[in-house]
C-alpha cells in the first residue's frame, strides 16, 4: 500500500512538474522555436515514460493480489483505458515526426501531443486514486 | 522557478536519471536531429502490456449443513 502511494505521489509530482516546466517555457521568449518545442516535448516525453513505469509497477502489484473475479474484471477495464489512451498518444508521436523537420522554420507544435499526454496521465492518475 | 531549481526538484523526486534527462534537455540551446530522435525513441520505447497473472481467488465453500 505504501509502494502505491509513494508511485501516485510521483505521478502526480509528475504532473505538477510538468505544468511548471511548460509554464517556464514561456519565459523562454528568446530561445528559437526549435529549442522551445525540444524542451516542451521533452519535458512531457518524460514525464509519460515516468507515468507509464509507475503504472506498469502499479498494475503488477494489484495483479499479485488474490483478486476476486470483479477486482479483476475492474482492473481489466482499467488496463484497457490505459492502453487506448497510450494508443492515442503514439498517434500523436507519429503526428508530431511528420512536423518535427518543420519547428526551426517557426511551424507550431501540433496541441496533439499536449492533449494525448495530459489524457494519459490524468487518467492514469485518476485510476490509481480511484483503485 | 528557475532552471537549476527545477533540477534539483527533479533530482530529489526521481533520482539522477530523470534530473539527468531534464537537465540535458534544458542544457540543449541547439537540438540536432540526434537530440529529436533520442527524444521520439524514448516516447516510443517497446512496451511491454505483459502483466503478472493474478492467482484466482476460489468462490467460499459452502456449508453443508446436515440435515436433522
Amino acid at each position: 500500500m505504501n509502494r502505491t502511494r509513494k508511485e501516485l505521489s510521483r505521478d502526480l509530482s509528475a504532473a505538477l512538474l510538468c505544468v511548471v516546466l511548460l509554464a517556464t517555457m514561456g519565459n523562454a521568449c528568446s530561445s528559437s522555436p526549435n529549442v522551445v518545442a525540444v524542451k516542451t516535448i521533452g519535458t512531457l516525453v518524460n514525464a509519460v515514460d515516468l507515468a507509464r513505469s509507475s503504472w506498469d509497477l502499479y498494475v503488477n502489484t494489484e495483479m499479485a493480489k488474490p483478486l476476486t473475479p470483479a477486482q479483476t474484471a475492474t482492473l481489466n477495464a482499467s488496463i484497457a483505458k490505459v492502453q487506448a489512451a497510450y494508443q492515442d498518444y503514439v498517434a500523436a508521436i507519429e503526428v508530431l515526426k511528420k512536423a518535427q523537420p518543420g519547428f526551426s522554420n517557426g511551424d507550431p507544435v501540433p496541441a496533439q501531443l499536449g492533449t494525448a499526454a495530459s489524457a494519459l496521465l490524468d487518467l492514469i492518475t485518476t485510476l490509481k486514486v480511484v483503485n | 522557478m528557475s532552471t537549476a531549481a527545477i533540477i534539483i526538484q527533479a533530482l530529489l523526486t526521481y533520482g539522477p536519471d530523470v534530473a539527468k534527462a531534464i537537465q540535458a534537455i534544458f542544457a540543449n540551446n541547439n537540438p540536432t536531429q540526434a537530440d529529436w530522435d533520442n527524444l521520439f525513441n524514448l516516447a516510443e520505447k517497446p512496451h511491454q502490456w505483459t502483466f503478472v497473472t493474478a492467482p484466482v481467488v476460489p468462490p467460499p465453500a459452502q456449508v453443508v449443513v446436515p440435515l436433522p
